[in-house]
């Protein structure tokens, strides 16, 4: 290579870095954009109105999508709330409150669980899960709001931990010698020093971890039931706006409601985008004031 | 009278390849006593024996028998019924660069307090000023005692350190190189405070310094390879010839 057209390796890197970000950015544009276009037809008042309804009754030519909206929200917003505390925990035995040999085994089992296919957890679920909350609690099929929160707990439970973990790995060692020196037992050390400096895990945890849950596909379809209602308690069906996509795209491809699946991608896409804003605008507000 | 710090035959071995080989000495009460060596002999390792900090490293292993004499008696530091963390709550450490905790000023210093000794609320605020008055640092600090440590200046955050690890009240104090990383000023700042700390608190203190060496000690260990190779007293005939004689060859 002539000297005129020499890149060093540190530049190339740059330019590779800064292709990478601009390619990434431009797919999430397109796929607003996308989702965005294909959602020109459903914007007269009469449609959009049918849209934003709780009836999804396509052949009376009712096409809500809110109660599949409740039902994506709900899952994600409860599965999380299961799955955020006991990775926590989780996490926490790894880092120095289980013993090292169990603590190692459990860190194995969590990167095992992230190479599972989703149809494993769902197909296990639908043989071991839903047959127990049969007979457990003796309300409906087992095919509920319930089983789809515990199922998805699970699959994002390894999201959570190794975004916690991957944090606690930067912090720890920063304060492990001063802690031990101190006197703190692994526990205070944890506790008092290693979460509250692993705020930026925390959050990447919660927006990775609740757009998982909102956008898997196949444990809602699955575990569920499909009903397109707003459940009335955790054993009631429910169906989520991916299950609702998957289930629609299988059987129609001209209709209006087959339209009504761009709002829901839209809708997905917009609610990942504010949870994950609004989730950043709460740690910036809390590293500000504190 | 008990020594204050008693070692015997220690050995220190990391995945197997010895540190430190059967170290024995005693210090006496009343003497500061300094340990001297070139870089890699072993000095933080046998400081971080007396308190047992050796075992947050993998593969160490550790032979022999450490003493100290505290307020309640002896204690065998490596007997299977010692607790580490009670261990090193009553002996005290300062590392060689400031570790400070990613907390406040203030939070450094109470946060210790309330978790090792469970002292709080006024009494632990009042230890805090006390101490940091001690290492001359509140009037630098006292208006921003909220702001973060980090933004103390080195010579700062090692009398932070030093702070702290008085605030525990603790009945030993080891100190690793505790002005190496620290302006001229606060270096001697800190050689002030041990020297008049001294006669109430034991302390084992490495340094690197052979001016502070001569300033601070009146025991010196010369630790070669892994080894207690020499030892002085200041007491002892030909004192400052014999001084330079053995650490000559050190600095």
């Amino acid at each position: 290579m002539s000297a005129g057209f020499h890149v060093s390796k540190d530049v190339l890197a740059r330019i590779v870095i800064a292709a990478s970000a601009w390619v990434s950015a431009a797919v999430v544009l397109f796929l607003f954009l996308f989702l965005a276009w294909f959602c020109r037809p459903l914007l007269d008042m009469t449609t959009l109105a049918r849209l934003l309804s709780w009836d999804w009754r396509p052949f009376q030519g009712s096409f809500g999508i809110l109660s599949m909206l409740t039902g994506s929200l709900l899952l994600a917003f409860s599965s999380m709330l299961l799955a955020f505390p006991v990775g926590v925990g989780i996490c926490c035995f790894i880092h120095g409150i289980g013993p090292p040999s169990l603590a190692r085994f459990v860190l194995r089992a969590v990167k095992l669980m992230t190479s599972v296919p989703t149809v494993v957890y769902g197909f296990v679920a639908v043989f071991v899960l839903v047959p127990l909350l049969r007979d457990v609690f003796h309300r409906g099929s087992g095919f509920s709001l319930l089983a789809a929160i515990l199922g998805l707990a699970i699959l994002v439970l390894p999201t959570v931990v190794l975004m916690l973990h991957s944090r606690f790995l930067t912090v720890e060692p920063q304060v492990r010698l001063t802690a031990a020196a101190l006197g703190m037992t692994s526990s205070q050390k944890l506790l008092h020093l290693v979460i509250p400096a692993s705020k930026r895990g925390f959050l990447a945890a919660a927006v990775l971890g609740l757009g998982r849950a909102l956008g898997d596909t196949m444990i809602p379809l699955m575990l569920a039931g499909n009903a397109p209602q707003v459940p009335g308690s955790v054993f009631d069906s429910v169906r989520a706006m991916t299950a609702h996509i998957a289930l629609v795209v299988a059987t129609d491809s001209h209709s209006l409601a087959y339209l009504s699946l761009f709002a829901c991608g839209l809708l997905l896409f917009l609610t990942t985008t504010l949870v994950n804003i609004g989730l950043r605008m709460l740690t910036r507000n809390r590293e500000v004031g504190s | 009278m008990t020594p204050p710090v008693s070692i015997n035959n220690l050995t220190v071995s990391f995945d197997g390849t010895p540190v430190l080989e059967n170290v024995t000495f005693k210090t006496r009460p009343g003497e500061l006593t300094v340990i001297v060596g070139r870089s890699g002999s072993g000095k933080s390792t046998l400081l971080r024996a007396v308190n047992r900090l050796n075992e947050c490293f993998p593969g160490c292993s550790t032979t022999g028998e450490v003493q100290l004499a505290l307020h309640d008696g002896q204690l065998d530091v490596y007997s299977a019924t010692t607790c580490p963390e009670h261990l090193r709550a009553r002996a005290g450490m300062v590392f060689q660069s400031p570790n400070i905790l990613p907390v406040s000023i203030a939070r450094n210093m109470l946060l210790p307090q309330k978790l090792v000794r469970n002292v709080t609320g006024r009494s632990a605020e009042e230890k805090m000023r006390h101490m940091l008055e001690r290492v001359g640092l509140l009037e630098e600090v006292h208006d921003r005692l909220g702001a973060p440590a980090a933004t103390l200046s080195g010579g700062q955050q090692q009398r932070l350190c030093l702070a702290r690890a008085l605030a525990l009240e603790p009945e030993i104090l080891l100190l690793d190189e505790p002005t190496a990383s620290v302006d001229y000023r606060s270096a001697r700042r800190i050689e002030e405070l041990l020297l008049s700390l001294k006669n109430e608190l034991p302390m084992l203190v490495v340094s690197h310094s052979l001016p502070q060496t001569q300033r601070l000690a009146d025991r010196v260990l010369l630790i070669r390879k892994g080894r207690l190779v020499g030892e002085w007293h200041r007491g002892q005939a030909n004192a400052e010839a014999d001084f330079e004689k053995m650490l000559s060859t050190t600095f």
